[in-house]
């Protein structure tokens, strides 16, 4: 063909071009090639580019929801609710949207540790590791019953009866599921109210209102993600109720306590007076429920000492605003009264407290209704501190061998010197934990077990609630399942262990224990019900009957509540809370959720001392300053907040701060709390998280408490009347109708297709910053850290404000409304961002959106100036992921350099995915079909998105309800956002 | 010495041959640096050489880090560095106001100061033109901003300010060079009359053939005259694009139609204010005094005062409309100008511009050097002063409460700040030390009246 003499002049350039190239990238590689080997029979649920979702349980706290993980070539990207889950049905919380980041976190183990004789850590192989466990386990074995102890994370069902066998071959029964937040109050009040002891279950939609006595249920309490879904539908339902459907009665507002509609602050201690004076307001006013009337007899002179005229000086509440609650409460009926929650936790009174509000649900008729018990919890199974203090005992006197101590930490929140030598009398303590922490430090050997993304396992949060969980990504580093070694181990013991425990790989232990016996060979049907469960994600049966309870006689118990042994408060009550973001202070080397504000306070990055101004006015500190925080049990020096959110004699610490060193993104920040308390509580088997007794100092110097919203600091500038155009409690009209039609400077925009919009109902939000932190997950936000956070320099594209607004006082209980709005980009229809853009960076799409191309964008940052809603953020500086963090990141979303803006696209990478999955089945995009990550993950189902041109879809369906309003809507920029006001009690007419 | 006329140095008491030819020995001397001011001219374009270096150290160390080196932070994303940008812009405005304006009002005093305030807008436009570049955050994308077909395939948002103020400033940039060069030639040509070597052959070069015939004088009449038209209009223009910057722009304190006259009020009040600052030391470092007489100087202070009520006028109107329109967020941002954490400079910069300049009310305060050198610096700081506060203060205080922020320059963008004077005055001496300062043709001219050419013929 071509020969030589035919070679044209562009084929030789070709030829040249091609072979000259060659050369080059030959010599490219410096250290040596790389080989890139594609797959050669790619596996089946791989597609390089196209996300993998896979349902498992999400382990960041006790609650057991059901997760979905996107994975994408193989790295997990993302972590949503699963929808079948009947515990947190397709939410998740903050915390469980950052498990993704867990996995990926540096400072993970990443190979088994032995402690040397000098006292460090070294490397050791896992045979080795195994075996210098199975000879220490075989040797304290042989010197007796009970030497060796198990201290873990709760667990249920294969985990759960392998630990139970596996120590029982071993002749030891000493296995305590501990959890920082013990639940023990309940469980004692249901056993003296109703001779059961255990959590019951609270039905937060079937209630019509709500009392609560301080418990954080919106937060961490029990169920976070399942309580806010069903307190929102509450609110929701009851939402042309002008008296409200939330009522907290605590010293100290949590974010749970600003979601109420009112707030009777008493004296901290004194929950338990309240509650009984309201229960014997009931009974005095006669607004017992029919089902409770035969209790009325002997609970009027048991209850007689509770009268709010004789408490009132001891509560500061008045018996108006008691008798007002009475009668709501019971009005109301089927109503929930809750007790106090973890914060409520007092030296005394903690469970009497939860009796007396198991009596107010007996009063309004609520048991078996909003409040059931037989729900069968996990919880129930938890470690008091009975159990804790009997081994730490035997510990301490040489008792034991061996301490395994499986993904607990009790070190972080009961730092006792009693623990810490008890943990350093055991001559060899093993840990399962994957990261380091407090207890990892007293650990002779660490055998890393899985991040529970890439682990095999059960949990059954509640009875008939099944879930399984299966890695959803190969694992990251060296490490092994705890059933694995636990298995193996026992096979090098002896041959008790053996048979006891078999040698099926951890994975079929869970499979067969799920199928049944006899099912664990492979293939056919069993296969096929395997990976149908774990599809679904577990088995879910629907709700077992509640079971039967009567209130037993519990005038003994009243009568051994004396009003008078309500502590002084003498200095200040100290309320120790648990963190929205961190729970107990497990989730603080998460920097997601460092960076994500504190709910109540919006302070990132470091803990603080909420105390109210008067109490800072009369110490001479302000925001930010040190203060020394001095209790009978400890002391420690945080930052100041001041706030108005607790009472001037009380002042709240939350938990997750002081954490070990060897954390690199939680540790060395702030102080622990925890280190403040007693180790128990006087008067039962549960932990302490409130104490009185607490004296404050100026100390020296300030601490850098970054606080990211700007009115929290600005108290002296108190000019918002700029504000009150946003969320308006008392706008009832539709904006009044123009004189003219709107006129405007350039066309209008036409949207042939979609027009994509939101609706944000103010009325169900609860602030908990779950969105903001699948935000940050999502869309691959970068994590600034402190420093650039206190300059104002954080990267969020969606924030949530919390606005107070005063509503008159009514009947003598306090009504401000604490509204939580969430603020990300309105993608207006006349963006003022768009005009001053030179270079089209932004522009507006044919679907509404305010896109915004990164690589176009020089960075004149006019655009954020005019920006009224300040939803734009500009990357100050080029940010990184420490690795592996970096895997994490979506693929589907830039990463954005240095010097260019950035904002929300309402996930335009989902859009985009959406319509082409309509596309390619051939239909038009349904109502549903797309949803952005802060709208999928909100427990409070607050954030809904749609197609504005479908007037049938939901969003279009509440944006043009009459609540609704445009933020700042004076502005004419035409938000595609709309809000919905909230109901405030007071209010002119709260309904739509 | 002093001369009676203001208008006219006092070259005009010798015969008209005489001073002509004094004229031009004067001006020529000026660019021969046998003076002890050779030491000092050189010492100072040196010293504002090491100033640019070092902001061009730090510019390069932003590029590299990003802008936190910069106090910028959410929401004020502009900061000192677009506060020094008008700062500039504005001292550029009254080379060409005295030019042109002067020009075309037969204001016939402005002939001595005239040279030094066009190169000085030239230089400041140069400088200006600097900042727009130095703030973004991807500076070496600046050309983006420039329309011209490109095989990107992208296009300018022309409704964005942004791009008018790049149009207005790059044409306000190339008139006022053509203006200044065409005013030039007649002087270049003297110059290359009466020096030898290549200095010589690159004024012959400059003077562009100039040969001084009759024609030649009417084609330069009259383009003078056209360019000054013209430039007047720019005048006008410019400033007034800047000012849309932010007048366009909905934040509160910068929405508002008063802008533009404000801003090129300020521009005017600003530029004069550096004139005197330059004239003062530098008709003495140039040896002019006799071409810039304290008469000259008189007369830009009255002008600096004439200008320093409009500026508060429009101060005063701007309060007024904060409140008269009732809107809560205009209203706040007020409030929070007269007692938020920039109070002090709002108020610094009311005393600097609105009672400090009322001084020139007195004939004395007018006439002393001292003074009004004293008074233009307490101008400059007032002015610049006033811009950051029209850039900062109305961004840190928007209508979301929760996005409120403060911002402070860091020592990074100060050095840039200083740079930047250093900039301009590096070439600013540069230019003006090698060019005839005093524009010679033009002081000839006016030295020629009927009764002076009536006596030389005599």
């Amino acid at each position: 063909m071509a020969g030589i003499d035919s070679i044209e002049r562009r084929r030789f350039l070709k030829v040249i071009g091609l072979t000259s190239s060659a050369a080059l990238f030959d010599q490219c590689s410096p250290t040596g090639s790389e080989n890139v080997i594609p797959y050669f029979v790619s596996p089946d649920d791989v597609t390089p580019g196209v996300g993998a979702y896979y349902a498992t349980i999400c382990r960041q706290c006790p609650a057991g929801c059901g997760m979905v993980v996107k994975t994408i070539n193989g790295r997990i990207t993302k972590a949503e609710g699963n929808p079948k889950h009947p515990i947190n049905q397709g939410r998740l919380c903050g915390r469980g949207q950052a498990a993704v980041q867990a996995v990926y976190n540096p400072d993970r183990f990443r190979q088994p540790l032995f402690r040397q004789q000098n006292g460090t850590m070294a490397p050791i192989s896992w045979p080795d590791a195994e075996t210098m466990l199975a000879d220490k386990l075989g040797e304290s074995k042989r010197r007796g019953p009970n030497r060796i102890a198990w201290i873990g994370e709760l667990q249920t069902d294969s985990l759960d009866e392998l630990t139970a066998i596996w120590l029982h071959a071993l002749h030891s029964d000493r296995r305590l599921f501990y959890e920082s937040f013990d639940y023990e109050p309940l469980r004692q009040a249901g056993a003296i109210a109703f001779g059961r002891a255990e959590v019951p279950r609270y039905l937060f939609d079937r209630a019509n209102f709500i009392m609560s006595f301080g418990a954080e249920f919106v937060e961490t309490w029990i169920s976070n993600v399942e309580f806010t879904a069903g307190y929102s539908t509450t609110r929701q339902r009851r939402i042309r109720d002008a008296s409200g459907t939330f009522a907290c009665v605590s010293p100290r507002r949590s974010l749970t306590g600003l979601n109420a509609d009112v707030w009777v602050p008493a004296r901290p201690g004194s929950e338990v007076l309240v509650a009984l004076a309201t229960a014997h307001a009931i009974v005095d006013q006669g607004l017992v429920h029919p089902s409770a009337g035969a209790h009325a007899g002997w609970l009027r002179p048991a209850l007689a000492r509770f009268a709010a005229g004789r408490t009132a000086a001891l509560t500061d509440v008045s018996p108006d605003s008691i008798g007002a609650l009475a009668r709501q409460f019971t009005a109301a009926a089927p109503s929930l009264a809750i007790g106090g929650g973890v914060g409520g936790t007092g030296l005394r009174h903690a469970a009497s407290l939860e009796i007396a509000a198991l009596l107010l649900n007996v009063l309004a008729g609520n048991v078996g209704e909003s409040l059931t018990y037989g729900a069968g919890y996990a919880l129930d199974r938890l470690a008091t501190r009975d159990d804790l203090d009997q081994l730490i005992q035997s510990t301490t006197r040489g008792d034991v061998d061996v301490l395994l101590v499986h993904k607990a930490n009790p070190v972080l929140t009961l730092p006792t010197t009693a623990l810490t030598s008890a943990l350093s009398h055991v001559p060899f303590v093993v840990s399962f934990a994957s990261g380091p922490d407090e207890t990892t430090d007293y650990a002779h050997l660490i055998l890393p077990d899985h991040h529970f993304l890439e682990a095999w396992g059960d949990y059954t949060p509640r009875a008939g609630v099944n879930g399984v969980m299966q890695p959803v990504a190969e694992r990251l580093f060296d490490t092994r399942a705890t059933g694995d070694v636990l298995i193996d181990v026992a096979n090098q013991i002896d041959d008790e262990c053996a048979r006891a425990c078999g040698h099926a790989a951890w994975r079929d232990y869970v499979r067969s224990r799920w199928l049944g016996d006899g099912a664990a060979a492979r293939g056919g049907e069993s296969d096929l019900r395997w990976s149908e469960t774990l599809r679904t994600g577990g088995r879910f049966a629907a709700d077992a009957a509640p079971a039967p309870v009567a209130l037993r006689d519990i005038s003994s118990t009243l009568n051994s509540i004396r009003p008078d042994e309500i502590e002084p408060i003498d200095g200040f009550a100290l309320v120790v809370s648990p963190s929205m973001h961190f729970y107990d202070g497990r989730s603080a080397n998460e920097s997601w959720l460092q960076e994500v504000p504190d709910p109540i306070t919006s302070t990132v990055w470091n803990g603080y001392v909420a105390l109210h101004p008067d109490a800072a006015g009369r110490l001479g500190v302000g925001e930010g300053d040190g203060v020394r925080v001095i209790s009978p049990y400890g002391r420690l020096e945080a930052a100041a907040h001041i706030t108005r959110d607790t009472r001037a004699d009380t002042i709240a610490m939350p938990l997750g701060y002081g954490r070990s060193p060897s954390l690199h993104v939680g540790g060395r920040r702030g102080a622990n709390p925890a280190a403040l308390l007693p180790p128990r509580a006087a008067d039962g088997a549960h932990a302490c998280w409130r104490i009185n007794g607490v004296r404050l100092e100026r100390a020296t110097g300030r601490v850098l408490l970054p606080v990211l919203d700007a009115t929290m600091t600005a108290a002296a500038e108190s000019t918002r009347q700029a504000l009150a155009t946003m969320v308006r409690p008392d706008r009832v009209d539709r904006p009044e109708a123009q004189p003219h039609p709107p006129v405007d400077f350039y066309p209008a925009h036409s949207h042939p297709e979609h027009r994509w919009g939101m609706a944000i109902d103010l009325n169900a939000c609860t602030g908990c910053h779950a969105c903001v932190v699948a935000c940050y997950g999502e869309n691959n936000i970068a994590v600034v850290g402190e420093q650039f956070c206190a300059q104002g320099r954080e990267m969020s594209w969606i924030r949530i404000e919390r606005q107070s607004h005063a509503v008159p006082a009514d009947r003598g209980l306090q009504r401000d409304a604490h509204v939580f709005m969430p603020m990300l980009c309105q993608q207006c229809d006349e963006a003022p961002c768009e005009s001053v853009c030179p270079v089209y960076a932004t522009y507006h799409n044919p679907e509404g959106l305010n896109a915004q191309v990164y690589v176009r964008c020089i960075g004149t940052r006019f655009c954020s100036n005019n920006c009224p809603y300040k939803v734009r953020r500009f990357n100050w500086a080029r940010y990184g992921w420490p690795a592996p963090l970096g895997e994490q990141l979506n693929p589907d979303v830039t990463v954005r350099s240095a010097g260019v803006m950035e904002k929300c696209t309402f996930c335009v990478q989902r859009i985009q995915a959406g319509k082409f999955e309509a596309k390619r089945e051939g239909r038009a995009v349904r109502d549903g079909d797309i949803t952005p990550a802060c709208a999928q993950t909100c427990p409070a189902d607050a954030i809904v998105f749609g197609d504005l041109h479908d007037p049938n879809s939901r969003v279009s369906r509440l944006s043009g309800a009459a609540r609704g309003y445009h933020a700042l809507e004076e502005l004419n920029t035409r938000p595609a956002i709309t809000y919905l006001r909230r109901s405030v009690p007071g209010a002119p007419d709260g309904g739509d | 010495m002093a001369a009676t006329d203001p208008d006219v140095p006092s070259v005009s008491a010798l015969p008209l041959p005489v001073a002509l030819r004094r004229v031009t020995r004067d001006i020529l001397a000026t660019l021969e640096w046998h003076t002890p001011g050779w030491l000092a001219y050189w010492g100072a374009v040196g010293l504002c050489f090491f100033l640019w270096s070092l902001a061009l150290l730090v510019w390069t160390y932003q590029i590299y880090s990003g802008l936190h080196i910069t106090g910028l932070l959410h929401p004020v994303m502009w900061g000192a560095y677009i506060a020094t940008f008008v700062f500039w812009i504005g001292i550029a405005h009254s080379g060409t106001l005295i030019s042109a304006i002067l020009f075309l009002f037969r204001a016939r005093w402005r002939t001595s100061i005239a040279r030094a305030a066009e190169t000085m807008t030239i230089v400041a436009i140069a400088t200006a033109g600097l900042f727009p570049i130095l703030h973004l955050g991807r500076a070496w994308r600046f050309y983006w901003l420039i329309p011209y077909p490109n095989e990107r395939g992208l296009w300018v948002n022309f409704s964005s300010p942004l791009i008018w103020d790049a149009v207005a400033v790059g044409t306000y940039f190339v008139a006022s060079v053509l203006f200044w060069f065409l005013g030039l030639i007649p002087d270049f040509a003297s110059v290359r009359d009466h020096t030898a070597g290549w200095r010589g052959w690159i004024f012959g070069r400059l003077a562009v053939g100039w040969r001084g015939s009759a024609h030649e004088w009417r084609h330069f009449r009259s383009a003078y005259a056209v360019l000054a038209g013209l430039i007047t209009a720019l005048v006008i223009s410019v400033h007034s694009i800047v000012s849309w910057d932010f007048a366009v722009a909905i934040v509160p304190g910068w929405h508002s139609t008063i802008f533009a006259p404000y801003f090129v009020a300020g521009a005017v009040f600003s530029g004069l204010a550096m004139i005197l600052t330059l004239l003062v030391p530098g008709r003495v470092l140039l040896g002019i005094r006799e071409y810039v007489t304290d008469d000259h100087l008189e007369q830009v202070a009255k002008l600096i005062v004439a200008v320093s009520l409009i500026v508060t006028y429009s101060y005063a109107s701007e309060l007024f409309f904060a409140w008269y329109r009732g809107e809560p967020a205009e209203r706040s941002q007020f409030l929070f100008r007269a007692a938020g954490a920039y109070a002090p400079l709002v108020w610094l910069a009311i005393v600097c511009n609105s009672i400090v300049p009322l001084a020139f009310l007195r004939r004395a305060a007018r006439r002393s050097p001292a003074v009004l050198f004293a008074i233009s610096i307490a101008i400059n700081i007032g002015m610049w002063t006033e811009r950051f506060v029209i850039v900062v203060a109305s961004l840190a205080h928007e209508y979301d409460s929760y996005s409120w922020g403060r911002y402070w320059p860091t020592a990074f963008e100060w050095t840039v700040l200083l740079g930047s004077v250093g900039w301009f005055l590096f070439w600013f001496l540069l230019i003006i030390g090698h060019i005839p300062s005093v524009p010679m043709a033009e002081t000839k001219e006016h030295l020629i009246t009927p009764a002076s050419a009536e006596a030389a013929d005599s």
